[in-house]
């Protein structure tokens, strides 16, 4: 069966070929290469199915294969599966879609889209991650600097500013980091470098 | 308070009422609460309204009727309680064509080569409203030509690249080749037919049914947003708006020329959605080949003006028949 992964992570891509690879000897993987469109690398390596990032924007040249290939006979056909709209679903929340181009047996299909969707997924955690340690980083900085502007302005100790911050978040009900966030907007502290 | 209604749309001008809306806290004073979830093509769109991972969308009318009638994907029954938008799309060609075009017109260009035009999906207003102009002009848009598809976003660059001759795509692209020195402007959608219907709302049927209270909500912060769209003294504001990072990214300036609908741009209203406007797409759709005969009979079930007077919106207005060829 000859794959066709259309992906423009190329680490990835590169990753989920080879897993397929050594899935199944049987399985040919062709990836789309650079710049090229989705249509004209279907036309190119005329494969049984395509493997497709969600977030290309030239996915939809795939919807119209089937029409404008009519005259030269190569039927392509969406991956619809009725039996199962949740495993597409679950295929879709992680951003791969999949398009038989001959008829390929469903089971046949199944485990190949499992292995992209577990990488398409994985690459999701990760860059969540990423946000979510890039988004501690700065409330951390931003309570430091609250703290600092508190020990330098109104001459408090480390421990009273961080008891000040700490006393207003809980009286207010908020996270500390919004109470530092506010004291230096108020004192025209944001984005001025110290945070 | 229903529950969150998913919008899906692209970073497109006609995006302008749902973004409007959005931004300026209508869809709340309707009592809606609405995420609105910008996709990169046509076809996550369909995918994700497919399989209910959208609840709607800003949507072209014949994708909504491919999609109702199970031509692409998964089957998926819709309701248009509404259109967005009329007019807006124009064919560009590319500018080494520019003589040849003032002199023989469209056929003569396409009679020297054998011309590669863009659209933006293969069921779209712009693949039938080009195809309506080529024949009308006894180009043949199945032999003599080469229709592909691009990304809106695409197309300029693809001209730039001699990859295509020509697209048709919805503003602000064509005034973006214009500008650029890439391409000029051969004829603007509302000249092949006049007020023609460009975008439209696009239901899951399922929700319609399950929270009628949420969608007439929807429904009357999307007349209310259509409003100020069409209003000429909102367009510089809408323009910045549209301008941002998160949408088109692209010179305000430049959006708002191409928000001008006496210079072609998307014209906001009337919003009835008139089912002899779904009629005329599914009767182009059978004319090419795209569709079988009972895409008639899903055209006729989709569009739900009830559901557009139940929520207020405007009395209907007889279809435009300035095509043309007369």
């Amino acid at each position: 069966m000859k794959i066709l992964v259309a992906d423009r992570d190329g680490n990835r891509a590169a990753a989920l070929s080879a897993q397929l690879q050594a899935q199944d000897d049987a399985f040919a993987i062709i990836l789309v290469q650079g710049d090229e469109n989705l249509l004209d690398a279907v036309r190119r390596a005329a494969p049984d199915m395509v493997i497709v990032d969600m977030a290309r924007p030239d996915r939809d040249g795939l919807d119209s294969v089937r029409i404008l290939s009519a005259a030269q006979a190569m039927p392509v056909v969406m991956f619809v599966d009725d039996d199962d709209p949740e495993f597409m679903e679950a295929a879709i929340a992680a951003g791969v879609s999949s398009y038989h181009v001959y008829d390929v047996a469903l089971p046949a299909i199944k485990p190949v889209l499992r292995t992209a969707m577990a990488f398409f997924k994985r690459s999701q955690a990760m860059s969540t991650r990423l946000a979510e340690a890039e988004e501690q980083i700065t409330a951390r900085r931003m309570v430091e600097a609250a703290k600092r502007l508190l020990m330098t302005e109104d001459k408090m100790s480390e421990p009273a500013a961080h008891r000040f911050l700490q006393r207003r978040a809980m009286d207010q009900q908020k996270k500390i980091v919004e109470i530092a966030a506010a004291l230096l907007q108020a004192r025209g502290k944001m984005g001025s470098g110290n945070v | 308070m229903s529950d969150v209604i998913r919008l899906g749309l692209l970073r497109l001008c006609d995006a302008a009422p749902v973004i409007l809306a959005d931004r300026q806290g209508m869809f709340a004073a309707h009592g809606v609460g609405v995420e609105l979830c910008v996709e990169p093509s046509w076809a996550n769109i369909a995918d994700k309204l497919g399989y209910g991972l959208l609840e709607g969308a800003v949507m072209l009318p014949p994708l909504a009727m491919a999609c109702a009638a199970g031509l692409r994907g998964r089957k998926t029954e819709l309701v248009v309680p509404m259109s967005l938008s009329a007019n807006g799309n124009a064919v560009t060609l590319a500018t080494r064509l520019r003589e040849g075009f003032a002199a023989a017109g469209i056929a003569g260009v396409a009679a020297a080569k054998k011309l590669r035009l863009a659209v933006v999906h293969g069921y779209s207003t712009h693949d039938l409203l080009l195809r309506y102009w080529l024949a009308a002009n006894s180009v043949d848009p199945d032999r003599a030509v080469e229709i592909t598809v691009l990304p809106p976003a695409e197309v300029v660059g693809s001209l730039a690249a001699d990859a295509i001759d020509g697209f048709c795509a919805g503003a602000p692209w064509g005034q973006v080749a214009e500008h650029a020195g890439l391409g000029f402007v051969a004829v603007q959608s509302r000249d092949i037919w006049r007020d023609h219907p460009e975008k439209c709302l696009a239901l899951r049927a399922d929700f319609a049914a399950r929270d009628p209270a949420g969608m007439m909500g929807l429904l009357r912060a999307l007349i209310a947003a259509g409003a100020a769209c069409a209003a000429p003294d909102g367009r510089a504001g809408l323009a910045a708006l549209l301008a941002a990072p998160d949408y088109l990214d692209l010179p305000a300036h430049l959006i708002e020329g191409a928000l001008d609908p006496d210079a072609g741009g998307p014209l906001f209203a009337p919003q009835y959605p008139l089912p002899a406007h779904g009629e005329w797409f599914a009767e182009q759709m059978l004319r090419w080949g795209k569709a079988p005969p009972r895409i008639l009979d899903v055209a006729a079930a989709l569009y739900r003006p009830d559901f557009f007077t139940a929520a207020g919106g405007a009395a209907a207005v007889a279809r435009s028949e300035v095509f043309c060829d007369g």
